[in-house]
């Protein structure tokens, strides 16, 4: 008696899966088992029905939708990989425009520095400001601004000024400076001025503190002055007596 | 590299194309529904698009089917609340009966419409389903359809035989009430 031949081998036999020498061992086996051979008869036809099935189902206009969704796609990723390779290249170039803008705003003529920032930020600074920073045009530009022939520096060399308005009143700020650093020696119109220093503690000198700095203020006919700085008190009367001498 | 990438595109829709139907129907019948259908082939060219350059370039339509039946298989099933996978108890091999008809089967389907063959596909429980349609309306070998299901070469040799005797029984029942074959003919 002949062993069954297995369902799942007429299948395979159906659907081409076996090696040359299990397909002709089945085929054999099948002469003497009608019933395998009606059931792989079967097996057959029901794969002919179902391959007629093949592309029954299609639709251009959802193709086109599909083209439509890829090409939008790959446009996104061109622009990705565009940017992706390119980033070192437009980070540098931010950077560059950055760095010369930094440069062209260091080196104008009418530049603001770093330390005017802070100063602007806290309120020390005139607005409106004219500034000079060569030496050569210092007088011209202090008799300009002051209104004043001649600058009262003393023994300290004037490095910068800027001068403009400050709650009302016409402001001149010029950095002095000396081998120990600098002060700034700043110069009020009008000492009527709401806020301005009052200075009864001394005959000439008014000592106080100024953002953390000694400062030290004085009256002269249409001005108040005033010298701010990192330095000692005593250092700072010194220095005014001498501007005030000059 | 941009002349190259757009070249690709039209590469990839060259071949696309061509088995866009056969994407169209897998998802059609695993879904049976013409809506999500459409939702899953859409999906399954875009994802098949952006991972063409890893497509090892040996049977196309294979790849493009396995990504079909992954996505639903990831995506589209876990929607369903109860899952349509047959039992045990509808797992059974309708074996060939003794008194099988004389009247060769093949007349019988050749006479069955697709509206009908479809409709018996549809009745049969979805593993098996995905098995029959890989392999007899697509033409996928067991390997490839094991690779687009994920199970083992065996399981999908057990799975076809299988569905395919479900899918005979319901067309058999089609058979009978079409009067193609006699109640004692089945």
């Amino acid at each position: 008696m002949t062993e069954p031949i297995p369902i799942e081998d007429l299948h395979a036999l159906a659907d081409n899966e076996l090696s040359k020498a299990e397909r002709d061992r089945l085929m054999a086996a099948m002469r003497d088992d009608p019933e395998a051979q009606r059931e792989y008869e079967s097996i057959v036809a029901m794969k002919q029905a179902l391959q007629s099935q093949r592309n029954a189902h299609t639709s251009d206009e959802l193709w086109q939708t599909c083209r439509a969704r890829l090409r939008a796609i790959e446009s996104t990723q061109r622009t990705e990989r565009f940017v992706w390779r390119n980033a070192w290249a437009l980070s540098a170039c931010v950077f560059l425009v950055l760095v010369s803008a930094a440069w062209f705003q260091r080196s104008g003529p009418t530049s603001v520095r770093a330390q005017e920032v802070a100063m602007l930020a806290s309120g020390m600074f005139p607005s409106g400001s004219s500034h000079v920073a060569d030496p050569n045009r210092f007088g011209q530009w202090f008799e300009k601004e002051v209104g004043a022939p001649k600058i009262p520096t003393g023994p300290l060399v004037p490095v910068a000024g800027v001068a403009g308005t400050f709650h009302g009143a016409r402001v001149a700020r010029i950095v002095l400076q000396d081998q120990r650093g600098t002060v700034s020696f700043v110069l009020v119109h009008n000492p009527s001025v709401a806020g301005r220093t009052e200075c009864s503690q001394m005959r000439y000198f008014c000592v106080n503190q100024m953002r953390n700095m000694n400062a030290v203020a004085w009256l002269e006919p249409g001005y108040e002055m005033m010298l701010v700085g990192d330095r000692s008190q005593a250092d700072l009367l010194s220095i005014a007596e001498q501007l005030r001498d000059h | 590299m941009l002349f190259q990438r757009r070249s690709l595109r039209e590469q990839f829709e060259q071949q696309a194309e061509k088995v866009f139907p056969s994407v169209l129907g897998t998802a059609l019948r695993l879904t049976r529904s013409r809506e999500e259908a459409e939702d899953l082939a859409q999906e399954a060219m875009v994802r098949a698009f952006e991972a063409y350059e890893r497509f090892d370039g040996a049977n196309f339509k294979a790849w493009l089917l396995r990504i079909v039946t992954n996505l639903y298989i990831n995506r589209y099933r876990q929607r369903q609340r109860a899952p349509q996978l047959g039992s045990l108890d509808d797992d059974h091999v309708a074996e060939p009966s003794g008194d099988e008809a004389e009247t060769p089967e093949r007349l019988v389907f050749d006479e069955l419409v697709g509206a009908e063959i479809e409709e018996a596909l549809s009745r049969v429980p979805e593993d098996f389903r995905m098995a029959v349609m890989l392999s007899d309306i697509e033409g996928l070998t067991y390997q490839e359809i094991a690779d687009a299901t994920g199970v083992p070469i065996g399981t999908v040799r057990s799975r076809l035989a299988r569905g395919r005797a479900q899918l005979r029984k319901h067309l058999a029942d089609y058979a009978v009430r079409s009067g193609y074959i006699r109640e004692d003919e089945r």
